[in-house]
């Protein structure tokens, strides 16, 4: 009996292990529930204002580079690319606007023609792969924007213009850096979904312009203040005016692309296949368009006939309508600008950090990196504050350097910052000559950045201006089509002849060929877009990269010296050119190859020459 | 169950008749051991009957027997049984010999333990004896060239972290975590490197489906189970055992003195002239160089090794154990404490009077395992344990520090100067590694890192022959508790800059004044593990029919904070399997287990995973002839599925990895964010506002599945001429699926992160021979074993995309293939370099190549060298091949052994700290055999020639092309290393016995003795390339005295 007492004793010991456990059937853990999934984001307005913040975070962008972290995109896995988002995608250094001083800057891979399939991505194109997820978020919000149940029908409209818009707006990017591009025009789901070609430039251009158009007839005419930053009819109109305008450009608008792919027909990825004028009549409507929305909406040029060209004493600040117009966010000629940069930032952090040179190079320049430095065959182009080109000694040089200085276009000292001159609060004489730590071999151009700085950024966190689409760049591109169609008529020279007025320059003389009004509308449009991310494609879209001296062939810099010790800082100083880099261009970069690995998938044909 | 009931009847009656008596005899005698020890608590039987007494405290026993013809069995763990017919005899006094393969007879297997001879299970197991051969901190490296089918690569020998890592048979997933399930006394650990060497018995490996499908779901990448001592019955044996050790760095890279250094640097600057134009400007001067030479002016012109100024030759380490083992009938205990204390090599460690910044690694190891007999049928077996590890040493990355002693050239700055740092530029402009590596030491502070591991189990076992014979019941609960706390001391290092006055005294400017110390705490890391088991075990023999069965529940549950979303990790297994013998002739086995995770959707949850298995031993077969070449023989084969649900490393703290199954999420900052996901509307200045963003999260996969691995085995086990020689041969194959990945033909134009699916496939297969030699000359007897294991992986399928060139596929290649471009050499001439034929170098800017520069082969043909060119080359980072080869013997008091050891097809990839000189942004060191880089110089007079030109810069001026991952760099790792040496002496019994100690043994060993490879001198081919900056702490060479005393 002790005995069968003592087994079942011992028995229940063992079950007790087994059966005061939780429940058997129970042990294995419930996951955590998913709080937020896509019918939540769109079961109520207020929850579908937040994908639309994604949507602009993914869709817009800085023209000058932001890193990650900067941009609220810090963690990005590896599947998206190198997205550095770094100096390195810079587009000032690879043009003849500057030379990237860095040495391990990537703008060099360029000017050796060292880009290839295997580096684009990091070495210009780092967007590529947010791109494609701006345009699933537009793709997930056009699928879903009717369902909302809260939403009014005006709601329902602006989101599905947004996502139109922004939707438009990558294709465009990638556009003008590839070509044809494959159309996505819905979600995809699954890999087979995700095989799609690439589309001829014609339907591409189509298809931007369809979805501009789309957004036109959906989106409010502008958005309420608070609300600055939204798509308005005005943003679609001004994408709409600059995709017609790269459209008509000689690098599409051309029966024979630039290099063949071997067949008329792939060629098409390339071009128009047809040269057509009319093209440009589309692009001169296009920026009308813009024009007549802006006049009735309150966006004009920054024009304050005191501050045409602005006063300023030895080593103050210069502020103008033109520096305004750079630098004051949201200001009147704003149309749509990226919103992405969030707090201001301290001279400490990106973007300033880009703009600002290293310390070692300007002392108390407060810079991390180093920006590029403006070239000389860039400062060549300002012309003299009569309208006349200036004249530059390139074999001997001169001693005259600042006189030569003084000469130039008011945009001249609110975009470079030159021998004397102030950098920002903190530097108030800027010294670039030899025997200085600015000497050519740091700032080989014999100049540093001025555009973007914001004076007051030693002391005061500043927010960065990221303007995407300005009405100055539409007058411009106005004047362009309109000589390009039926050559410089009184439109044309009355919205080159606004630009420049607002910065005291006079009026184009009249009677110019077309060819001259060309040259001169070009130069114009090099000038007020200065390191605005508009040269390299503008290099491109116009076919004179192989020019001397824009992406291929000598790059000129200042090598500077003073010839006095004059306190607080040398009064005269003597320049003389030098060569600081050859640069090599290749035909192939006339368009970005795709990336390498992007094209193993299958479904991409490459560029020529890749 | 008739059945059943009718033979326990049957049993019964059988039982009760053999009760009678006839004419008794009683029986007495000593039991002595090796050493001539009494023996207690040997189990003295009279054969065929219940008949059993236990020998008592002084070796004594007594019984009464049957008749002259009763044959008494004496059996006792470790050793051999031995039986005696009684006859006439009224006193037997034996002496038992220990089981020269005492853990043959019976081995572990999972859940449970089997007669070796039965076992068709492909698996391997050492002792302690062989554990505590090899003088070393952890387990890992103690297992190392001992085991076939074990794959050990050590990275490093920083104290604290120089665990070897652990496969078996190789690699067999390419995404999933590819380790071996550990445990402990059957209770999975996540660390077992931590425990006392003194505390364990054995240690097995499980290596085929056979003896791994009862894991199920975890058994896949094999098992690893560590068996730790128990009390044995008679009086208590105490053993202490002291260890002193003396730990050195088996090899430092050599670096160009001074002199050297700034010509090379002259010379790399010339080089680069020619690539980006510019004019040769020398950075060191002819009178720089001449001072460098002569060595006049130490301060400014500097020539410092910086291996003796950071570096120590020897340091210390030093082990104590203290065990006692012993029990009654009732009781059975063993009790351990340990404590090791291992220094590292680090020398001017002190930060600040009483911070040493010294890496030391102190352990203190506690045990008891206490068996009950609470009653004759029930048992309770009660385990505590602890380990207690405190890690001090600097608060930098050891390998950064490493790093920056390699890489700091040795005329930066003159280091240490009358007890200050010195440098010779400000602080801080050079960094870290610029000038002076003592203030990336010093100015990183001081850390210590404590961590405790706690384990309890309670084991209840309990025989239920009252129901049927054979048939017993246990269960288990067992806990583990982990804590760990990281503390930081951070004091801004004082530094001095030297400059020369006007009247050319030296002055020393101080960098900084000194400041105190500031605190800093990590959050502690806490995680604790509940592992419980119920289970019905079933051994019974019908005549010839042995049939033993297995039924088991088993649960664990990991808590841990650094899981992701906080969801503990369980595991719900029931496991079952069945062995049949007959005779010790056929053999099968068939084991399967039902098991369930919360890493898989509801449903999708519970896998079973069966394995089936048959053995044949000839040599027990009546028709065989009894021989004495072969003396046992068994062929053995496996097949079964196991699976592993650890798809990826992280697969439980990465939130992107865990409950891949769950709908997609929006997040805030989830898969594409840490930081702010954000956007900004409205007028700066006036309502500019933040508006939060939300992103789609990760896609999800709700058909996630765990890795599926089917594995066959076939093996032979034969004993020659009576178990003078032994062998093992297994052959195994291996095909794993459902390995997760992320396809990656999706072309980013879907704009999202695919999720991760099912769709790997590998396979792995290889071979294990194992072979022993015992014999004895008189009385010396020696040993020769042998082992050889060789596994060979392929990716047979990872959705890869079609690549431009077939070679360039990583499907079809091993996991980890090396890929790179095949060097021909060096351009000698500029002829060659001038042939319009040459390819053109896309690494260099406008294909400017010239002499030195090296030579690779255009595998496409298309004129250009690009990543295109790129073939496999060598092999992985992961050997194919390892082996071992241990001798050894004994005569008299003394015994010795060895172990060679070593790996073969397998490839290192050199850092850049190995193969280059001068690539930082302020120059660094060059590595003395750096100095047989192409000059013309050299060309000219036909010296050897090793390495390509001098460069200097990190990318510019044509370095890259240099340097690409190439054959140049990609070197063969093979290696033979003498691992392991000892030579011990057993004192004379007689001589001890006077002083109450039973036995005393003195021994001296060593490890990492020397090594025989084609690497670079001063790289051991076991260490990683841990990539930029970063240079592993060298493996050390451990010379140990040590001694062993038993009470």
């Amino acid at each position: 009996m002790k005995k069968k007492l003592q087994i079942i004793l011992s028995i229940c010991l063992c079950s007790i292990v087994f059966f005061s456990c939780k429940k058997v059937a129970d042990f294995l853990d419930k996951p955590p529930g998913i709080d937020v999934d896509e019918n939540l984001i769109f079961s109520a307005q207020v929850q579908t204002e937040r994908y639309m913040a994604t949507l602009y975070q993914y869709g817009t962008f800085a023209p000058y580079p932001l890193r990650p972290a900067d941009a609220g995109f810090s963690g990005l896995p590896a599947s998206f690319g190198a997205f550095n988002g770094n100096m390195n995608s810079a587009t000032i250094g690879i043009t003849d606007e500057g030379e990237q001083s860095e040495s391990f800057s990537i703008a060099q891979d360029w000017n050796n023609a060292a880009v290839t399939p295997l580096n684009i991505v990091s070495r210009e194109d780092e967007r590529y792969f947010l791109r494609w997820l701006a345009i699933r978020v537009a793709n997930i919000i056009l699928e879903r924007a009717d369902g909302i149940p809260d939403a009014n029908n005006d709601y329902k409209k602006m989101i599905k213009g947004e996502a139109l818009f922004i939707r438009a707006l990558s294709n465009f990017e990638t556009f003008k850096r590839y070509g044809g591009f494959p159309i996505v025009n819905k979600r995809i789901i699954t890999i087979e979904d995700s095989k799609i070609a690439r589309s001829s430039v014609a339907d591409c251009v189509a298809a931007i312009v369809k979805d501009c158009d789309d957004a036109i007839a959906l989106l409010p005419v502008v958005q309420t203040s608070n609300f600055t930053g939204r798509a308005h009819i005005g943003a679609a109109l001004a994408l709409k005016a600059r995709t017609l305008l790269y459209a008509a450009s000689p690098l599409f608008n051309t029966a024979t692309p630039y290099l063949s792919l071997g067949n008329a027909e792939d060629d098409k990825l390339l071009c128009f296949g047809n040269a057509d004028n009319n093209r440009w009549k589309l692009a001169a409507d296009a920026a009308k368009a813009v024009l007549d929305w802006s006049a009735a909406n309150g966006f004009a040029l920054i024009d304050v006939p005191a501050n045409r060209i602005p006063v300023f004493g030895l080593g103050g600040i210069v502020n103008g309508n033109y520096r305004t117009s750079w630098q004051q966010p949201d200001n009147q000629e704003m149309i749509f600008s990226c919103k992405l940069y969030g707090a201001p930032k301290s001279n400490g952090s990106f973007p300033w950090q880009f703009f600002l040179p290293r310390s070692n190079y300007v002392p108390n320049g407060l810079g991390f990196w180093t920006p590029p430095s403006p070239t000389f065959n860039f400062v060549r182009k300002y012309e003299r504050r009569d309208g006349t080109t200036q004249t530059w000694d390139l074999v001997n040089g001169g001693n005259d350097l600042l006189a030569k200085y003084d000469q130039l276009d008011a945009r001249f000292s609110q975009t470079i910052c030159y021998t004397g001159a102030r950098l920002h609060a903190n530097v108030t004489r800027t010294p670039i000559y030899q025997g200085t730590t600015s000497d050519k071999t740091a700032a080989k151009g014999g100049f540093w950045m001025l555009k973007w700085i914001p004076d007051a950024i030693p002391t005061l966190p500043q927010i960065a201006n990221a303007p995407i689409f300005r009405v100055n760049e539409v007058l411009l591109s106005y004047a362009e089509a309109l000589n390009e169609f039926s050559g410089p008529t009184p439109e044309a020279y009355a919205a080159v002849n606004a630009v420049r007025t607002r910065s005291g320059m006079p009026n184009l003389p009249p009677g110019l060929s077309k060819d001259q009004f060309r040259t001169r509308v070009r130069n114009e449009r090099d000038i007020e877009m200065a390191f605005e991310n508009y040269r390299l494609w503008d290099i491109r879209r116009w076919m004179i990269a192989e020019q001397d001296g824009v992406m291929q062939g000598n790059m000129l810099g200042l090598e500077i010296t003073r010839l006095n010790n004059t306190l607080p800082f040398p009064t005269a100083f003597s320049y003389k050119s030098f060569v600081f880099e050859t640069r090599t261009f290749q035909k192939r970069m006339y368009l970005h190859p795709f990336d390498n690995n992007e094209v193993l998938k299958g479904n991409l044909k490459q560029n020529p020459g890749w | 169950m008739k059945h059943l009931i009718l033979h326990v009847c049957t049993v019964a009656i059988f039982l009760f008749f053999s009760g009678n008596t006839l004419a008794q005899q009683k029986i007495s005698g000593e039991i002595t051991g090796e050493g001539n020890i009494a023996l207690s608590g040997v189990t003295v039987t009279e054969k065929g009957t219940k008949n059993t007494v236990i020998s008592n405290e002084a070796g004594q026993y007594q019984l009464t027997v049957a008749n002259a013809k009763s044959v008494l069995l004496f059996s006792y763990s470790g050793y051999l049984a031995k039986q005696y017919t009684v006859g006439n005899q009224t006193s037997i006094a034996v002496v038992l010999d220990v089981s020269q393969k005492q853990l043959d007879d019976v081995i572990v297997v999972g859940y449970g333990k089997q007669k070796k001879v039965t076992n068709v299970g492909a698996q391997a197991s050492i002792s302690t004896k062989e554990l505590t051969q090899s003088p070393v901190a952890n387990i890992s490296n103690s297992l190392v060239g001992r085991m076939p089918g074990l794959f050990a690569t050590q990275g490093s020998g920083e104290p604290g972290n120089d665990q070897s890592r652990i496969l078996i048979r190789g690699v067999g997933t390419f995404s999933g975590n590819q380790g071996p399930l550990i445990l402990v006394d059957g209770i999975q650990v996540d660390n077992y490197n931590n425990i006392d060497p003194n505390e364990i018995e054995n240690v097995t490996i499980l290596k085929d489906a056979s003896s791994t499908a009862v894991y199920g779901i975890r058994g896949a990448n094999g098992v690893l189970i560590i068996t730790t001592k128990r009390g044995r019955t008679g009086k208590p044996v105490i053993s202490y055992t002291f260890n002193n050790a003396f730990n050195s760095f088996t090899g430092i890279r050599e670096q160009m003195n001074s002199f050297d250094f700034a010509n090379s640097f002259n010379q790399a600057l010339k080089n680069d002239t020619y690539v980006n134009g510019g004019v040769y400007t020398p950075r060191y001067s002819p009178t720089d160089l001449a001072k460098y030479k002569s060595g006049e002016d130490p301060i400014f012109f500097p020539n410092v090794n910086w291996f003796d100024v950071l570096t120590k030759k020897t340091s210390l380490q030093q082990q104590h154990n203290l065990n006692i083992r012993g029990g009654t009938d009732k009781v059975k205990y063993f009790i351990s404490a340990g404590a090791f204390n291992q220094e590292g090599l680090f020398k001017n460690t002190e930060i600040a009077s009483g911070f040493d910044a010294q890496v030391r690694y102190k352990r203190y190891n506690f045990r008891s395992n206490f068996n009950f007999d609470v009653t004759k049928r029930f048992k309770v077996a009660l385990d505590l344990s602890s380990q207690f590890e405190n890690r001090n040493g600097n608060n930098a990355n050891t390998s950064s520090i490493i790093n920056s002693l390699i890489g700091t050239a040795p005329l930066g700055s003159p280091g240490i100067v009358d007890g200050r740092i010195v440098t010779l530029t400000p602080s801080g402009t050079l960094g870290d590694n610029g000038a002076n590596p003592l203030t990336g030491l010093y100015s990183r502070g001081y850390k210590t890192d404590f961590r405790n591991l706690l384990n309890g189990s309670v084991r209840l076992d309990h025989e239920l022959d009252f129901i049927t014979k054979g048939l017993s019941v246990h269960s288990i609960v067992a806990y583990q508790n982990f804590y760990r706390q990281i503390n930081v001391y951070n004091k801004p290092l004082v530094s001095y800059q030297a400059t020369r006055l006007p009247n050319n005294e030296i002055f020393y400017i101080k960098q900084l004044d000194e400041q105190p110390f500031s605190f800093s705490q990590q959050n502690p890391d806490r995680s604790r593990r509940t592992t419980a088991e119920f289970a019905f075990d079933y051994r019974r023999s019908f005549g010839g029919h042995n049939v033993t069965g297995l039924l088991l529940y088993n649960q664990i549950k990991t808590f841990d904070p650094a899981f992701a979303f906080g969801v503990p990790n369980g595991y719900q297994s029931y496991v079952g399997r069945t062995t049949y013998d007959f005779k010790g002739r056929y053999l099968a086995e068939f084991s399967a287990a039902y098991n369930g995770t919360e890493n898989f959707a509801p449903g999708n949850r519970f896998g079973f995973f069966p394995s089936y298995s048959l053995g044949w031993v000839p040599t027990a077969e009546k028709f065989f002839p009894k021989n004495n070449v072969l003396s046992f023989l068994k062929i053995r084969g496996s097949y079964g599925e196991v699976g592993n649900d650890q798809l990826s490393g992280d697969f439980l703290t990465n939130a992107n990895s865990r409950f891949l199954y769950r709908p997609t999420a929006f997040t805030n900052n989830g898969p594409f964010a840490s930081g702010a996901g954000f956007y900004y509307w409205g007028v700066v200045g006036g309502n500019y506002a933040q508006y939060n963003a939300i992103r789609e999260g990760r896609a999800n996969n709700p058909l996630l599945t765990w890795e599926r691995a089917l594995k066959s085995n076939l093996g032979i086990e034969a004993n020659f001429w009576k178990s003078k020689i032994n062998v093992v041969v297994d052959i195994f194959k291996e095909t794993r699926d459902n390995i997760l990945a992320v396809p990656q033909t999706v072309s980013a134009i879907a704009g999202t992160s695919l999720a991760a699916q099912n769709l790997g496939k590998m396979k792995n297969q290889g071979y294990e021979i194992d072979l022993t030699y015992r014999n004895n000359i008189k009385e010396f007897n020696y040993w020769v074993k042998g082992n050889f294991s060789f596994a060979k992986n392929t990716v047979l399928f990872q959705d890869e995309v079609t690549r431009a060139f077939a070679y360039q596929q990583r499907t079809g290649q091993q996991f980890g293939q090396l890929f790179g471009l095949v060097a021909d050499g060096l351009y000698n001439t500029f002829e060659e370099v001038n042939d319009p034929k040459r390819p053109v170098s896309t690494f260099v800017g406008g294909n400017r190549i010239q002499p030195g520069d090296i030579k690779y082969i255009d595998q496409n043909g298309d004129g250009r060298i690009d990543f295109n060119d790129e073939v496999p080359i060598g092999n992985s980072t992961v050997p194919q091949k390892v082996y071992g080869v241990s001798l050894g013997g004994s005569w008299k008091g003394f015994d010795f052994s060895a172990l060679f050891q070593g790996t073969g097809n397998v490839s290192l990839s050199y850092s850049r700290r190995a193969n280059q000189a001068f690539f930082d942004v302020d120059p660094a060191a060059a590595a003395q055999y750096l100095s047989e880089s192409w000059t013309q110089e050299r060309f000219d007079a036909g010296l050897p020639i090793k390495f390509p030109r001098f460069a200097v810069g990190n990318g510019a001026n044509g370095f890259t092309h240099n340097y690409v991952n190439s054959t140049y760099w990609i070197r063969d790792a093979s290696y033979v290393r003498l691992k392991n040496i000892e030579l011990g002496y057993t004192f004379n019994q007689a001589f001890l016995r006077k002083l109450k100690i039973s036995s005393t043994r003195l021994y001296v060993n060593a490890n990492n003795i020397y090594t025989w490879s084609n690497v670079l001198p001063g790289i051991d081919p076991e260490t990683p390339n841990l990539g930029a900056n970063l240079e592993p702490y060298p493996l050390v060479r451990t010379v140990n005295v040590g001694i062993n005393i038993n009470f």
